[in-house]
């Protein structure tokens, strides 16, 4: 999955139209960045990447841009 | 001897709450939501004055009245709860006296939750190989609603109140029906899934009952029960995948040699998204939860129980059962299929 791909996925999790987020979003700002989307994201990155990304980790994400880093997505 | 799983029955509160009552409840959480992530319709909530052994003692009524047993003839009972009747005495042992087993009958309580059920078989296999008993009735009970906050959608949406009762019976086969087995435990998750205060470490107080927000807008106290979702299912990932490996390895099995798996059923998005991690085809992954949604450890029983009557179990299949979540605790154990005594089966 490409980068661009991957934040249209993002776009879907937080209820967002295709093509919103470009990574420099701050997480705290995003209405729908609950639990429901961390699993979700959580999800997305083992399914795409193999990646296990923790909620740690994602707690310690301020951006979009975190996220993708943290789900080893090539920029 | 070894144990053979020869019959199941469950029973199920008769207070349903379904998903168009919860979409009512929490206006932004619409019917269609919650059942996406969840796959659930329907959830049965005990009375407030109906508990565990409650369930427990209908659940094993319906065995009794199926035919596949008769109460003078258990002479054990494990029941797995986490929602006791009381602290003590065992709940175990109310059930023996309102079932009419013979006081001769040794009986337990085992506290565990997602990963009870295969606990109980492979403590039902013990005790049955071991020559301890030659009839054991398995119990999974449980009233996880008593712990929910009538405000907390993360967990009101997903757990269902429920009993199931299962017979482990002596037969004389040349190699084990129920195995091999496979264990695991890790207490760092234990503040993931958790009712904190009520028991001996944090007595319930005025401050403890005292509910808060979330900021997800889901509301409670200490005194009822939190789940930490994203925590859980990553254990999931990081723990069932591996768990499935080894078991199958143990028993020098493929999955091409399972004929059904049946997961702790604790929503259909954890266990969609571990099917397709793992490759197991659609049609040997069974799912049945819509109905009751997640019964702790009765999960994978109403479960096994409704694919024998969907004739998914033919005699001598070999059935994969994986249970997995509070604790953290998980186990797995493989079922070579006895028709005979499981009323409906193919």
């Amino acid at each position: 999955m490409t980068r661009k791909q991957f934040l249209h996925s993002i776009d879907k999790l937080v209820e967002l139209p295709k093509g919103t987020l470009q990574g420099m979003e701050k997480l705290h700002e995003l209405e729908r960045w609950n639990s429901m989307a961390m699993i979700g994201f959580i999800a997305l990155a083992d399914t795409n990447n193999g990646v296990t990304v923790s909620p740690t980790q994602i707690m310690g994400c301020a951006t979009v841009a975190d996220l993708l880093k943290a789900a080893q997505v090539d920029n | 001897m070894h144990a053979s799983l020869a019959a199941i029955e469950y029973f199920l509160p008769q207070r349903v709450v379904s998903t168009s009552d919860l979409a009512e409840e929490f206006p932004g959480w619409p019917v269609e939501k919650i059942d996406d992530k969840t796959g659930i319709r329907e959830r049965h909530i005990a009375a407030p004055e109906e508990c565990s052994s409650d369930l427990a003692v209908s659940a094993a009524r319906q065995l009794f009245e199926s035919g596949a047993c008769t109460p003078e003839s258990i002479d054990f009972v494990l029941l797995c709860t986490q929602s006791p009747d009381y602290f003590l005495p065992t709940t175990a042992c109310l059930v023996q006296d309102r079932l009419g087993i013979p006081t001769t009958a040794g009986a337990l309580d085992f506290n565990l939750g997602c990963s009870g059920y295969i606990y109980g078989l492979g403590l039902g296999q013990g005790l049955i190989s071991s020559g301890q008993a030659s009839n054991v009735l398995l119990i999974t009970a449980e009233t996880y609603s008593k712990f929910i906050h009538p405000r907390d959608k993360s967990v009101r949406t997903i757990f269902g109140d429920a009993a199931a009762a299962t017979l482990l019976t002596a037969v004389d086969s040349e190699s084990a029906l129920i195995g091999p087995f496979l264990y695991g435990t890790d207490g760092r998750g234990g503040p993931n899934l958790i009712v904190a205060t009520g028991g001996m470490r944090k007595p319930r107080t005025d401050q403890s009952a005292e509910p808060v927000e979330d900021e997800s807008g889901n509301v409670r106290s200490s005194d009822n029960l939190f789940m930490n979702g994203a925590e859980i299912f990553t254990f999931t990932l990081l723990t069932v995948p591996k768990t499935v490996c080894q078991l199958l390895a143990k028993a020098g099995l493929t999955m091409d040699d399972v004929d059904l798996v049946v997961f702790h059923q604790a929503n259909r998005y954890m266990l969609e998204h571990l099917r397709a991690k793992m490759n197991i085809p659609t049609a040997k992954f069974y799912v049945a939860m819509s109905h009751c949604g997640n019964t702790v450890s009765s999960t994978i029983p109403i479960a096994l129980k409704h694919a024998v009557s969907q004739g998914k179990l033919r005699d001598g299949a070999v059935v994969m059962l994986v249970g997995f979540g509070v604790g953290y605790s998980w186990g797995a154990t493989l079922v070579r299929w006895q028709s005979v005594g499981n009323h409906g089966a193919a």
